[in-house]
């Protein structure tokens, strides 16, 4: 995905030589190569328990980048359970029964000790209130003398060590509401080594050291949570939406993150991390063959299983203009969104080409007139699709007034230009400028391997094309000024508006006495 | 230099042995103008594109004290403030039309303007480009413009907790009045004038002071070389003496620096002596850092996130520069236990400088160093880049093409002296931001505390 500036997606931490002299002989039947001359000459390949496989050569440096993505994310989750899905990501470099293990089968009699600790913990906890402080206080001391008992079996860290010996760079993992993505390059000659201990951890991964590393999340949400930008878009979301899951953060709510559980860890990894639910995409210095053929030996054990269908309440029309204050000891910035329709509308491409008029560079208007122009803002960006790209989502518009311009003026002259464009369609030459960016970003996106990687895995694996974002420029080159306007006019409403604006402490407590706020 | 990486003894039972990898990085050409300026060149034909980077020997440490400032503004301002025979709105224009970039970047002693082209406008974007390295104009209405948005910025440098960590803790360690620790003040920006930048331009940006790297879709050197030698030959030399960067000596006993802010998390960090280049302490240092904090798979990792849960981002690095680097250790954790992440900390540093690491983290260690290495050389133009660093930091000769081999040779004894030398938790440096009200215990358990004030 191209437009990706606001797709938060939270990770684990925080010249390309194409092969054309290669012949594709070799290949097994089912892989077929791409030969239009538009695209890179990828390799496509799927087991027959669904794994699908996308390949391209590069020679240079004898490196391989491999990325698997799951199309599974936090909009998967259970009413209650936000946030499983990115703590599952973590647990997944916990080890299998072989690695990160040094006895499973003793270790195993623990673990399930653990569990049934850890939920009286948990029922205890969810009295809130009402939680007797000592029984949370022994319940807590029994979890902690039992993770230390399974520490006796565990070998913390193992599969990252194995990884850093082997020479990789770039190892991490991704989930956004959409999707689960693992990612890693190395050495071309450890290929194989990949393949092992990919498949092992998800055919037979166990979810080891759980309640710590879910303290582990709960530290990334107490960092993000010091960052007022942050604190405004997370608000942003569940202003916005009032019924689909995208209200929710990917990092989970405080309350839902203390009441997961192993089992639920393992219900969501049965359930989804599936080859049938997954494309891996490989790019570097490989034989095609050789990959197809190693991916057969290692994956095609792994079991098909049915996907459970989420049901996602699809977001009802908006139909009132929201304003919401963010207190927070930082200086004034702004977020305005808009529903927009979604992937599955042809009115998507119109906005997508809108956002880039608007803020994509200087001669973009956003910076012309607000930077430049009236001076009033230190900067104004804009997105299309925030926060995901499978279902409807918002554009989003994230601005910053310069002193002594307030939130207020810079609204006004945001809204200004959004009037401008649905009275007068765009010109020619701005349409183009955006052609041509997107054409050349398309050649340079090329040159990377990891995450050129990613955006086949996740593009195939999402959107169902590796080819999308060839075909959106072709989308892209079609459209006429006068659908950038229709388009302005028919999203762009007060009634489908968020507005969140982020204020100093005192603010809060002017208004108080003043009487204007409760 | 042939990088052999090492065979996985340590892979559990059931995976493949790893043959050994053999990778020869091209050296690429370097050729020298008669101006003094170098070139270092690569052809690569894979993608029709074009790459070129130079490197302009001045930093942000080399500012004059009164007017900190004044090398990033100058470096933004080549581009921003117009040419001589461009306007900056024909510069964006025509940039942004083409999908091309012309992009500056400042460090501590160097600054950098790289250009990317398709490679069809190449004879455009590179007329444009060399005129912004040569003869920008500086206009003074884009000077104010870019001025103004620099002070809106500083009065926003409190916003984000690990940012003002990071530069509050370096104002302590080296002085507020040391280049490696001064701050842009509001005033400091306010006194840069056009006249300023001018002078530093005309003092700095001369050819026998700058390095330039291409690398892409070119017919041929001799090619791109002529085409260089009509855009540069006529660029004056100059005699260029860049101000000297005070010596420095960290200031002995612990010393610990709080901020009191009620946020979610404390930010800790402790700041240690570094290395400057060509150190024989580097080699030692990056095992040492790489095996303390240097990936998913260091010790403070496992102590700290993943067998304790009180952090998700702890890491520790010594970040190089020209003369007296420093050595920091991060931490972001619950403010309710952050005295049991400290301690680990400090306990994992002191560790490291009294007990020799054992063989097998050493081999470790030195294998999570040397079998990446391929990837310090991605792409042919990131090749040429390094290329050209090396000559450009003064690296001992051959400093790429030995370094893998001066990694291999590091011993237990010699991690254990640079350990001793640098983590030296007695005259380490803490700097804390987070709400004291949740703190677990005083922060003065730790040593001398002295309260800051945000500014």
């Amino acid at each position: 995905m191209k437009f990706s500036l606001f797709l938060p997606c939270f990770l684990l931490f925080c010249q390309p030589s194409f092969a054309k002299d290669t012949p594709d002989t070799g290949l097994p039947k089912g892989a077929s190569v791409e030969t239009d001359p538009k695209y890179p000459p990828v390799i496509s390949y799927t087991l027959k328990n669904g794994l699908k496989l996308l390949i391209l050569e590069k020679k240079f440096v004898p490196t391989v980048s491999l990325t698997m993505t799951f199309k599974v994310g936090n909009v998967d989750t259970p009413q209650g359970k936000t946030g499983l899905a990115h703590l599952f990501e973590h647990m997944a470099f916990k080890g299998s029964k072989t690695m990160n293990t040094s006895d499973y089968a003793n270790e195993k009699v623990v673990l399930e000790k653990i569990e049934i600790a850890a939920k009286d913990l948990i029922a205890e906890e969810t009295l809130y209130e009402a939680a007797d402080p000592e029984k949370v206080a022994a319940l807590q001391k029994k979890l902690n003398d039992l993770e230390k008992e399974a520490d006796k079996y565990a070998v913390t860290g193992e599969l990252s060590r194995v990884y850093g010996e082997l020479g990789e760079h770039g190892l991490n993992a991704g989930t956004s509401q959409d999707y689960t993505t693992y990612m890693v390059s190395l050495p071309s000659s450890r290929l194989e080594a990949w393949m092992v201990i990919e498949s092992d951890r998800f055919k037979n991964g166990v979810l080891r050291e759980f309640y710590r590393e879910r303290s582990v999340v709960m530290e990334e949400r107490r960092m993000y949570e010091s960052d007022p930008s942050h604190v405004m878009s997370e608000m942003l979301y569940a202003s916005a939406f009032t019924a689909h899951p995208y209200r929710n953060h990917t990092l989970g709510w405080m309350d839902d993150l203390k009441r997961l559980t192993r089992t639920d860890a393992e219900k969501f990894f049965n359930d989804y991390y599936a080859p049938n639910n997954a494309t891996l995409a490989v790019v570097g210095d490989v034989q095609p063959a050789e990959v197809i053929s190693l991916a057969e030996k290692y994956f095609a054990g792994w079991k098909a299983k049915e996907i459970p269908v989420t049901p996602v309440t699809k977001e009802p029309p908006q139909a009132s203009e929201k304003r919401i204050n963010v207190f927070a000891k930082a200086q004034p910035m702004i977020r305005l969104a808009f529903h927009n329709p979604g992937l599955g509308s042809p009115d998507m491409y119109p906005l997508i080409m809108l956002s880039e008029i608007l803020s994509s560079g200087k001669t973009a208007r956003f910076y012309r007139n607000l930077v430049e122009g009236s001076q009033l803002a230190l900067y104004a960006q804009s997105s299309p699709m925030a926060p995901g790209i499978r279902y409807p989502s918002l554009f989003l518009i994230g601005a910053a007034p310069k002193a002594p311009h307030t939130m207020e003026e810079l609204e006004t002259a945001v809204w200004a230009e959004i009037d401008r464009l649905k009275k007068e369609p765009p010109t020619q030459w701005e349409m183009e400028r955006v052609i041509n960016n997107y054409e050349a970003d398309m050649v340079k996106q090329l040159e990377g391997s990891l995450d050129l990687s990613g955006n086949f895995a996740i593009n195939q694996q999402i959107l169902g094309d590796w080819k999308f974002d060839w075909k959106t420029m072709e989308k892209l080159r079609a459209l006429k000024p006068e659908d950038i306007s229709r388009a302005a006019r028919k999203y762009f409403t007060r009634g489908n508006y968020t507005a969140v604006f982020l204020r100093q402490p005192e603010a809060a407590e002017n208004a108080a006495a003043a009487g204007e706020a409760k | 230099m042939l990088i052999t990486a090492s065979s996985v003894w340590a892979l559990p039972p059931g995976m493949p042995a790893a043959p050994d990898l053999e990778f020869r990085p091209p050296k690429g050409d370097r050729f020298t103008l008669e101006n003094g300026m170098v070139v270092y060149l690569m052809k690569d034909t894979t993608l029709p594109v074009v790459h070129l980077s130079a490197m302009v020997g001045i930093g942000n440490a080399h500012d004059p004290a009164e007017k900190i400032g004044l090398g990033e503004l100058t470096a933004q301002l080549l581009k921003d403030g117009g040419t001589k025979s461009y306007t900056a709105d024909e510069i964006d224009k025509q940039l942004e039309y083409l999908g091309a970039s012309i992009d500056s970047s400042v460090f501590s002693e160097e600054t950098r303007l790289d250009m990317t082209t398709l490679k069809k406008d190449l004879p455009k974007v590179l007329d444009i480009y060399a005129e912004i390295l040569r003869e920008p104009v500086f206009n003074e209405e884009k000077l104010k413009l870019a001025k103004d948005e620099e002070l809106e910025m500083l009065r926003r440098r409190n916003d984000k907790p690990s940012d003002e960590l990071f530069r509050e803790a370096k104002r302590m360690f080296y002085g507020a009045k040391h280049p490696y620790g001064w701050r842009k003040e509001a005033a400091t920006v306010a006194a840069i004038s056009r006249a300023d930048m001018q002078a530093f331009h005309a003092a700095y940006y001369r050819p026998n002071n700058v390095i330039i790297s291409v690398s892409g879709d070119f017919a041929s050197d001799e090619e791109m070389l002529k085409t260089l030698k009509e855009k540069f030959s006529s660029w004056e030399k100059g005699t260029v003496t860049r101000p000297e960067i005070a010596d420095f000596k960290p200031r002995e006993g612990r010393q610990i620096y709080f901020i009191n802010k009620d946020i979610s998390q404390a930010f800790i960090v402790i700041l240690q002596k570094g290395l400057g280049y060509n150190s024989p302490e580097e080699y030692p240092l990056t095992v040492l850092s790489e095996i303390l904090g240097g990936g998913m798979q260091s010790r403070l990792m496992t102590e700290v996130r993943s067998k304790k849960g009180l952090a998700y981002t702890v890491q520790s690095s010594s970040p190089r520069r020209a003369k007296h680097g420093f050595t920091y250790t991060y931490c972001g954790t619950k403010p309710e236990t952050y005295s049991q992440a400290l301690s680990e900390i400090l306990k994992q540093l002191e560790r490291a400088g009294s007990e020799p690491v054992p063989q097998e983290e050493l081999k470790r260690g030195k294998d999570a160093i040397i079998n990446p290495f391929v990837f310090k050389f991605p792409t042919p133009f990131r090749l040429i880049t390094e290329r050209a660093s090396e000559e450009f930091y003064r690296l001992e000769n051959a400093y790429l093409d030995n370094y893998v081999s001066r990694i291999r040779q590091v011993s237990q004894d010699d991690l254990l002296a640079t350990a001793k030398d640098i983590y030296d938790t007695k005259n380490a440096l803490i700097f804390v931001i987070g709400d004291a009200k949740k703190f677990d215990k005083p922060l003065s358990e730790f040593g001398p505390v002295t309260e800051l004030k945000e500014d």
